[in-house]
């Protein structure tokens, strides 16, 4: 297949994948030519107009923060209640979100339909459901209720507190990055951090389980390539819950030269002693998973020979991490070894519920 | 007054004629760099709006395809650099990945599109301008802003990737 010919026919045929067809060279028939006219002023009339929009946008992102009211919110239908799905694992599968137990893989249940919703974190009791949807966070209730938690910029990643009230999450627009902090019922987001002057994004808020700290992966920009694309170093910080005592754990490495340089999917273990992550690397292997202690030391990667694994989640008792891989959902020890591949299709992200089958995960007070 | 009417009038409708013959093409060179047909309309929209504020400069063919070509691909790096949207881009390709496939064809095209999709975007965007729109060595050194050297490293080097790929070896 890497032969020429074979890769310039592969490249025709995955370009006809785009549903159009090149023009050849031939004089445009004066109507069509008029048509287009209209077409291409169209174009750019709604370009100027969403241009506007967008400044305008952008002034009113900086004034005003993500606040979301606490409304009610689209909802759906009351569904399998989440008690019966203590320790299993949650993803998306088609038009709805599944669970599956991770012991007894042939036994599988729907929750309801997603509704386009990625679950991405659990709360500690099981209650509460976080999912990602077109660039926000909701949160799925137990009576089958959904409330939508950000609005507006792109938020990729949230994570709950230890007692399920808050959730941190990141939140981009242009150059700003934040990270906030929300009452999981919805209101007005308290800011947790910004980039500030810094050239940085903020991402993949991870709650510490003891509720004391909140890590994130920090990208700066520390260059420039001679064509003008930005070059990020990554760092493991962490800050202080209420904000203060930001510090870096790990310097993950500049994305260009690191196989670490461009972690994502932070994941905090049950216990607070290690962090799970994955790395899409350009240097290295395709998307692998890694985990290090909590404290920055002792980074290894978990996964060999699995390339393109991400999504990573931890079990109740921290013994094993699910991830995705492709489509298929696997689950490993969490020393990387017993690799075990569980189902497929899966979509996207996925989510371990925390609480074991025997229910000894107890919200803090 | 009747004359720059006249003269606005030719401005259009040579934009008109530019984008009829271009777009398609140019959309193509953008899903084949992106692997996402929305993606790529709105990274050739993008492209017209730039390409518009030139319209006075490039008046030859070569001129206004190279500077879309360019536009296109620092689009595409571009876009990808801006994590949120990469992070669900490559979700969306992991949600699109059919690993039960039993057709042996199907299975090597799609191997073939993610491990394409998986190479960095330099190498990628040098092996797409070398093998689907056959520019020469040094205009894709133009395109990409780096020595012909460099290019035939990345070709090597992305085509060494593809290899590595299981299911693309047969």
């Amino acid at each position: 297949m890497t032969d020429p010919t074979d890769i310039r026919e592969f490249l025709h045929r995955m370009a006809d994948e785009a549903g159009v067809v090149p023009v050849d060279p031939v004089p445009v028939v004066r109507n069509a030519r008029r048509r287009l006219v209209f077409t291409v002023a169209g174009t750019l009339l709604t370009v100027g107009v969403l241009v506007a929009g967008g400044v305008l946008g952008v002034n009113r992102l900086t004034s005003i923060p993500p606040a979301v009211p606490a409304s009610p919110g689209p909802t759906t239908e009351p569904s399998v209640p989440f008690a019966q799905v203590h320790g299993w694992i949650t993803y998306r599968s088609g038009s709805d979100i599944m669970a599956v137990d991770p012991t007894h893989p042939e036994n599988g249940i729907s929750l309801g339909p997603s509704h386009g919703l990625d679950p991405i974190a659990w709360s500690r009791n099981g209650s509460r459901l976080l999912g990602r949807a077109k660039k926000n966070l909701y949160v799925l209730n137990a009576d089958g209720s959904r409330r939508q938690l950000t609005r507006g910029g792109i938020t990729a990643w949230g994570s709950f507190s230890p007692d399920g009230e808050m959730v941190a999450y990141d939140w981009a627009s242009g150059d700003l990055h934040r990270l906030y902090v929300i009452d999981s019922a919805g209101g007005t987001p308290k800011l947790l951090l910004a980039s500030g002057d810094r050239m940085a994004f903020l991402t993949f808020p991870a709650w510490s389980p003891d509720g004391s700290q909140i890590a994130f992966i920090e990208s700066t920009v520390v260059g420039e390539t001679s064509w003008g694309e930005r070059i990020y170093r990554l760092t493991l910080s962490v800050v202080n819950a209420d904000g203060t005592g930001e510090r870096v754990l790990r310097d993950l490495g500049r994305e260009d030269r690191s196989p670490t340089g461009w972690a994502k999917g932070l994941v905090w273990s049950p216990d607070g002693s290690r962090f799970a992550f994955s790395s899409q690397s350009i240097v290295g292997p395709a998307s692998q998973l890694y985990v290090v202690n909590a404290d920055g030391s002792e980074l290894r990667r978990l996964t060999k020979r699995m390339n393109y694994a991400s999504n990573a989640s931890w079990s109740p008792d921290g013994s094993r991490i699910a991830f995705v891989r492709g489509s298929t959902l696997f689950t490993m020890a969490a020393d990387g070894s017993d690799v075990r591949p569980m189902l497929r299709p899966v979509k996207k992200a996925i989510a371990w519920n925390p609480v074991s089958e025997e229910g000894n995960q107890e919200e803090q007070p | 007054m009747r004359g720059v009417a006249r003269t606005e009038e030719s401005e259009r409708s040579k934009l008109a004629e530019t984008y009829v013959r271009s777009a398609p093409g140019a959309i193509r060179l953008a899903y084949l760099l992106t692997g996402d047909r929305a993606l790529a309309e709105d990274l050739v929209q993008e492209a017209f709006v730039r390409f518009v504020a030139r319209l006075h400069y490039l008046r030859e063919r070569q001129a206004v395809d190279a500077y879309l070509r360019r536009t296109i691909v620092n689009l595409s790096k571009n876009y990808f650099r801006r994590r949120a949207v990469e992070r669900s881009f490559l979700e969306r390709q992991a949600g699109q990945r059919q690993p039960e496939l039993l057709d042996p064809d199907v299975t090597a095209h799609e191997a073939m599109r993610g491990a394409l999709l998986g190479l960095p975007a330099r190498q990628r965007a040098a092996i797409v301008l070398r093998y689907y729109e056959d520019l020469p060595e040094a205009e894709i050194a133009n395109i990409l802003g780096c020595r012909p050297a460099t290019v035939r490293s990345l070709v090597f080097r992305g085509l060494q990737s593809l290899r590595q790929i299981p299911e693309v070896t047969r």
